[in-house]
């Protein structure tokens, strides 16, 4: 197996006192959090990010600064089976995918979306972006049409809940969100914490409400690579994290709503953040003349991290700053209401603080692209003197 | 075996362990007739040691909430009904 040694993240050949920091901090939040297990988790993704396999230049990526492995999402799928077949050889645990057909076909699509991620991380533009989009569609298609007890029938929305009592039009639109929240997961993951924070809100979120052993072990995964990837920027989701995650909370957000255990609401405010961002920057593309999914710079996540970076100056923190900050304002502010029971899970209230979180989105947004205009003015003045 | 093996066979032993104290966890509950003792001691040292302030919580509520978490070997079966006085697994006792 080809790795990368310490000497390659590094100039000097011993690890530098900076690295041996990250180590302890990594292995003392790990032990604090989860234990021993905890440790054993960071061990793994320590060990999977020195592969040369998925490595990816400073350059490559938007706001990193650093050399960094995109093969994130490979580690948390590999520390989730390896946790999950530990369960059931050692305490006769019997995975949701044999005991109900819902999860087996739930399952077998986020399976599809972490292949078809993979195959991506590997080997970049393998796949056309169409030809990825085709399959994503196919696949939720399928898993909607197969599994009709997914579909909501009503989210408290007058004119949606019309259309979604049409099981056509029901079937369509709920394959067409699924999609886009995949999308916009994976244009939202672009600072360290940012999408795993958000994830491992909500898969704690999930284990409160149902108790099973897949979202403690799903969020316990979330939460040992948010740890890694905060601390150290060694990691990225890549596509493969992004469109897995994806697939599964929104197939969870799904059954969820569909079967009353939350509302609609409440899902859109504990993945505000992505949801916003997707719309916002779709409609700032499309206003420019340029495709809607084409790459640029212009997320909140980019003018933030551009803001910490002025005063902070580190490779890794103000990236990670960026994430936490946003993800913690947007997902954690929903898990902080939710966990002092202010707003009852099935209350289409939450709808209310999904808007006050739109707003405060494009107040952010709107308050950083102006300060950041006013600092590039007077120096491209001073540069065309 | 090269460092990264050594490295990936250290990380998964030490995940083995939390399984398998997760495992032995449940199986004392089992034992216990889910009198509360287990969901409740969540500080003991070495139940910290393996499993960390959330991780022993996070058990704590799988072993209180889960019959799917709790799912007993058909050998083991018998033996966990005569304990818990027909009380399903993960129902609250008092």
């Amino acid at each position: 197996m080809s790795s990368v040694s310490d000497s390659t993240k590094n100039p000097a050949s011993s690890p530098s006192k900076e690295t041996l920091t990250k180590y302890l901090v990594m292995a003392l939040l790990a032990l604090m959090t989860f234990g021993l297990t905890g440790l054993g988790a960071i061990v793994v993704m320590f060990a999977l990010s020195t592969l040369r396999a998925g490595r990816d230049s400073a350059a490559s990526h938007g706001i990193s600064s650093q050399n960094s492995s995109r093969l994130g999402g490979v580690a948390i799928v590999i520390t989730f089976i390896l946790f999950l077949i530990g369960m059931v050889i050692l305490s006769a645990y019997t995975p949701g995918v044999v005991r109900d057909v819902t999860f087996m076909h739930l399952w077998s699509t986020v399976f599809v979306c972490v292949i078809l991620g993979g195959v991506e991380d590997i080997k970049a533009d393998l796949l056309s972006p169409y030809f990825r989009l085709v399959v994503k569609l196919l696949v939720f298609g399928f898993f909607l049409w197969t599994t009709p007890n997914v579909l909501p029938t009503s989210i408290g929305v007058p004119g949606v809940d019309y259309l979604l009592s049409l099981s056509w039009v029901a079937w369509g639109l709920c394959t067409l969100f699924c999609v886009g929240f995949i999308n916009a997961f994976n244009m939202a993951d672009g600072a360290n914490g940012l999408i795993p924070g958000i994830v491992t809100i909500a898969f704690g979120v999930f284990f409160l409400e149902y108790g099973r052993p897949a979202e403690g072990v799903l969020f316990f995964v979330c939460l040992m690579f948010l740890i890694f990837n905060v601390v150290s920027g060694w990691f990225f989701l890549g596509d493969m994290g992004s469109y897995g995650l994806g697939a599964a909370i929104v197939c969870y957000g799904l059954l969820g709503v569909a079967e009353g255990d939350f509302s609609a609401g409440f899902m859109a405010c504990l993945l505000s953040y992505p949801c916003v961002d997707f719309v916002v920057s779709i409609v700032r593309r499309m206003r420019k003349g340029l495709s809607p999914l084409q790459a640029d710079n212009g997320h909140l996540h980019n003018r933030l991290y551009a803001f910490y970076a002025q005063k902070i100056k580190s490779r890794v923190t103000p990236n990670s700053l960026t994430g936490l900050t946003i993800s913690g304002a947007s997902s954690g502010v929903c898990l902080i209401i939710y966990a002092l029971g202010w707003i009852p899970i099935q209350s289409n209230a939450w709808f209310g603080v999904f808007g006050l979180q739109c707003a405060v989105y494009h107040i952010t947004l709107s308050r950083l692209r102006s300060s950041q205009m006013d600092e590039i003015a007077p120096m491209s003045a001073v540069s065309g003197q | 075996m090269n460092r990264f093996s050594w490295t990936l066979l250290i990380g998964m032993l030490l995940m083995l362990s939390g399984i398998s104290g997760v495992s032995r966890l449940s199986q004392a509950a089992i034992i216990s007739g889910f009198d509360g003792s287990v969901v409740s001691n969540v500080n003991a040292p070495d139940r910290l040691l393996v499993l960390g302030f959330i991780g022993s919580r996070v058990t704590s509520e799988l072993i209180r909430r889960g019959e799917s978490t709790v799912i007993i070997k058909d050998e083991d079966r018998s033996l966990a009904n005569d304990k818990i006085n027909d009380r399903k697994p993960g129902d609250v006792v008092n």
